[in-house]
């Protein structure tokens, strides 16, 4: 995917949520403009352009997919921060002006699934905002707060008294259905984002592992879940990949397992060779650049999507050659049988790999 | 859903091994097939837990058949042909095995024997209880038939030439594209252009479609509306 639009947008409001994570409200210049509506799950690219360097950096947006009069962002300010998060809790203030993408969405709920089952680690709760309210077919907080209020005091639909959010107390059509539960894992309620929020509004949808208090969160809930059901990962890569294996162990079809992730597995980028078996071709990776990159500079066109090692949309075929697999899509086993590679961030091991083009 | 004409030995070995539990669902014909009995007796040589369903399609589809008539107006007017694809999907809904299927695990596998019409009509159930490909296959007795779907009045013509057909619905000749429909189960057919029309060569691959499928030079005897 090529970004080539990008809107200017202006921070409005920044909130405190702990003691390293900040929202911001992101506006219109012209504040009666609107943003280009997304579907929950989708990220944008923030440009922020300073003394010394361009800032670009990928957020998921963490506010209703109704409104479109603005959005918002939670940003953890991050230990191994390559300058972005740092950036943006130190020097952005309300009234700084940016540049944004188009919403990008890798991440997207399932039309298919029955249920939905989230599972968030930290600041990775950011994209399942949204879902939560598209799936309780709410707009926006403040719709919640009123639905809630008239729940508490009894006043809600005399279909179904015992939920605030009956379908016919819907005011939106949703784009998918379904029930859903969230996992979320943080090391204690002070530093989990969203967390009164969630507490107070969906108590039985819930569930957090406080690492602080030896709660851990396992896979071992995959294994009470019935057909029809979709799996979402979105946290430390360690967290996610142990969810996928498992689930893949299991029997979770593929196709039930989403993955986000935002930053591509690094290691030792050394150069390597790769011949194109049927175009009797041969071509080399250099340090600084991926397979895919040295691909199309050859004029091969390989589609892509996330170019961070999540989608699978660039696999390709390997016929010999060991491959240093960098990527969260294919699962362990078929890491092993190495017949296969994510070529936007996967390399070879030693030698050369040739390549079933 | 995947769907084979056979499997062998191995390959059903290796559903099962993959597999958290199986359901097995089969109709009259495929309730016979040698695979049938040889995946229960691997499924239950490991002690997996199995499901078996016997589904009566066929006798369902032949009293669906039946029942179409004459309208009780009196004036003669008939009534539509049934559409047995619906109907049946309806009658598979309400079967006990939809409600077991729900509430099946996640590793759950299904494995179909059954004839290929039913065997599309169960793939739409999976469809709608939120079941992915990789969960589901069929092995089916029926030879591999596609329908074409006409770009310009929908109809679906049962046909076995890729190439060129007429629509029996409008008389349109189509291209018979490898564009295929899973909510269909047909390709693509596209409208043939003028151009291609001057090509006399195509007039020689054009395969008629006979209404209501009868005396179909391709031996073909099925008709479809979906």
């Amino acid at each position: 995917l090529r970004i080539t639009e990008t809107f200017v947008v202006e921070v409005a409001k920044i909130e405190q949520m702990t003691a390293t994570v900040k929202q911001y409200t992101l506006r219109p210049v012209d504040s009666s403009d609107r943003l280009p509506a997304f579907h929950p799950g989708a990220y944008i690219e923030t440009i922020i352009h300073t003394q010394k360097a361009v800032l670009k950096r990928h957020y998921s947006i963490c506010s209703s997919p109704a409104e479109t009069g603005y959005y918002q962002i939670a940003i953890q300010k991050s230990a191994a921060s390559r300058g972005g998060s740092v950036y943006w809790h130190e020097h952005v203030s309300v009234g700084k002006r940016l540049e944004i993408s188009a919403p990008i969405n890798h991440f997207a709920l399932s039309r298919r699934a029955r249920h939905h089952v989230f599972i968030a680690g930290g600041i990775g709760i950011t994209p399942f905002i949204p879902m939560i309210f598209e799936l309780t077919g709410t707009l926006d907080k403040a719709l919640l707060e009123v639905r809630y209020t008239a729940h508490q005091e009894g006043i809600s639909n005399p279909s179904n008294p015992s939920n605030p959010f009956t379908p016919s107390d819907r005011l939106i059509r949703p784009w998918t259905s379904g029930s859903w539960e969230l996992h979320f894992a943080a090391k204690s309620p002070e530093e989990c984002p969203f967390y009164a929020w969630l507490t107070k509004y969906f108590p039985e949808n819930t569930h957090f592992y406080f690492s602080k208090t030896g709660n851990r969160l396992t896979p071992n809930i995959l294994r009470q879940q019935t057909i029809g059901t979709h799996l979402y990962l979105c946290g430390p890569q360690g967290l996610m990949q142990e969810f996928r294996d498992e689930a893949r162990r299991i029997g979770y079809p593929k196709q039930s397992i989403h993955l986000e992730a935002f930053r591509a597995n690094t290691g030792d980028d050394d150069a390597f060779e790769v011949s194109l078996a049927r175009q009797n071709r041969r071509l080399t990776v250099a340090p600084n650049e991926t397979l895919l990159q040295a691909l199309r500079a050859e004029g091969i066109d390989v589609a892509s999507s996330c170019e961070v090692g999540g989608c699978g949309t660039c696999v390709i075929g390997v016929l010999t050659g060991k491959v240093d697999h960098r990527d969260f899509y294919l699962t362990e086993e078929e890491q092993c049988q190495n017949n296969e590679m994510v070529t936007c961030v996967s390399r070879a091991r030693e030698g050369h790999l040739v390549l079933d083009l | 859903m995947k769907i084979f004409q056979t499997i062998d030995a191995e390959q059903l070995k290796s559903l099962v091994s993959h597999a958290a539990s199986l359901v097995v669902i089969m109709d009259e014909k495929g309730q016979v097939l040698a695979e049938s009995k040889r995946l229960q007796e691997i499924a239950g040589a490991t002690e997996l837990p199995l499901s078996t369903f016997v589904i009566h399609a066929d006798a369902f589809a032949k009293e669906c058949q039946s029942s179409a008539g004459v309208h009780p107006c009196g004036d003669g007017t008939a009534y539509p042909e049934p559409d047995i694809n619906r109907m049946l999907l309806g009658f598979f809904h309400d079967h006990a095995f939809a409600h077991i299927l729900q509430s099946q695990p996640m590793g759950t596998r299904v494995v179909v024997f059954a004839s290929r019409k039913v065997a599309e009509c169960l793939d739409m159930l999976f469809e709608c209880i939120g079941m992915t490909d990789e969960e589901a296959i069929a092995i089916v007795l029926d030879k591999p038939a596609h329908k074409v779907f006409c770009a310009a009045c929908y109809h679906l013509n049962p046909t076995r030439s890729d190439t060129y057909i007429r629509c029996e619905a409008c008389s349109r000749v189509l291209e018979v594209s490898t564009h295929y429909s899973k909510k269909h189960h047909a390709v693509m057919g596209y409208v043939a252009l003028a151009e291609q029309m001057r090509d006399r060569q195509i007039h020689s691959q054009i395969e008629t479609c006979h209404p209501e499928g009868k005396a179909n030079p391709s031996g073909m005897t099925e008709t479809h509306t979906l």
